[in-house]
């Protein structure tokens, strides 16, 4: 049964690293199973990592700079189109309230007249012009 | 003193008097993107360890490419201020790690490509590599990541603890468990 903890634990992590045992720790290790099992295991990792860092077939950074510039550029436009259909949805719904509005259209059934709540969609459609191009301004100039 | 503390002190020093500190706040929290010179740069120094770190996490080295590529991006997107060099790589390492789950999840809902029969890459020419591989393999995705992190990069139990999203007290007996799995998988 090997026990958890072992004070040469870091020492083996640092020959590891340093490709080094110096004498004391090699005769400590011989004598630990945690530390011997560490340093076995410690050390295929560390070699496996060197080996695959060393073959590693990856892009290099100018190309992986403009992919990623081109993705997030994708990105803004994407979402600035969204934003704009959003706003045009919002004025098309507007125009029609204020059309069906304007035009003094009552609602016979209940004797209701429309009139009043002109100014409701008047401001909002106030709101929308204002606030339409700077939401649009603020998506777009994310990037 | 690195490049985003000064873009940060720049911003900082370039703010009216008169400006309301809930706008300084919100200048302030606006994750500032790195730019060419700073990504590059970063990319040259860690490329290779986060790709490493994939093909053993997931098994497929052409998965390994593409996800390395979408770490990065993510990496780019989320355009955090960094308080260290080390802080910058576990976060790296933490999106890795977390795109690599994801697609460990997708694969084990069967809307994915299942994982490569056989799990070392092509290039590979040692015994004993193949061997690591295999038996990383057989390990659960969580003592993949904790093995590797501390004995391939070094990190601390606390740095580890941030990258795979646990309590740093879980991760030295996670990692006593791991190593002894390993080992006997090694037949050490």
């Amino acid at each position: 049964m090997l026990k958890r903890d072992c004070n040469y634990e870091a020492e083996v992590l640092r020959a590891v690293a340093t490709a080094h045992i110096d004498d004391d720790l090699r005769a400590h290790i011989a004598s630990c199973d945690e530390c011997a099992e560490l340093l076995s295991v410690a050390t295929a990792v560390a070699d496996d990592r060197r080996t695959l860092m060393r073959e590693a077939p990856i892009p290099s950074s100018g190309l992986m700079w403009w992919r990623t510039k081109m993705r997030a550029t994708e990105e803004a436009r994407r979402a600035a189109v969204r934003t704009a259909t959003l706003v045009q949805a919002g004025l098309i719904a507007v125009a029609i309230i204020i059309a069906v509005v304007g035009v003094g259209v009552t609602v016979p059934a209940v004797h209701i007249d429309l009139k009043p709540l002109l100014t409701i969609p008047v401001f909002a459609f106030a709101a929308w012009v204002i606030l339409a191009p700077v939401a649009v301004y603020f998506t777009v100039t994310e990037d | 003193m690195n490049r985003d503390m000064i873009s940060t002190m720049a911003i900082t020093a370039l703010m009216p008097e008169t400006t309301l500190p809930v706008e300084r706040e919100q200048a302030k929290a606006r994750p500032a993107r790195m730019d060419e010179e700073s990504f590059r740069a970063f990319y040259e120094r860690t490329a290779r360890q986060v790709w490493a770190y994939l093909v053993r996490l997931t098994g497929d080295s052409q998965l390994a490419d593409d996800l390395l590529q979408e770490a990065f991006f993510r990496f780019y997107r989320a355009g955090t201020h960094y308080e260290s060099e080390s802080h910058r790589r576990n976060s790296l390492f933490r999106i890795a790690t977390n795109l690599a789950r994801d697609h460990g999840r997708r694969q084990r809902r069967g809307t994915d490509v299942p994982l490569p029969e056989d799990l070392e890459i092509a290039t590979h020419t040692s015994e004993t590599r193949t061997d690591l591989a295999k038996a990383l393999a057989r390990l659960k995705p969580m003592q993949r990541e904790i093995l590797w992190l501390a004995y391939a990069q070094g990190s601390s139990h606390v740095e580890i603890a941030e990258i795979v999203g646990l309590s740093s007290k879980s991760i030295k007996s996670l990692l006593f468990r791991a190593r002894r799995k390993l080992a006997e998988f090694l037949g050490a």
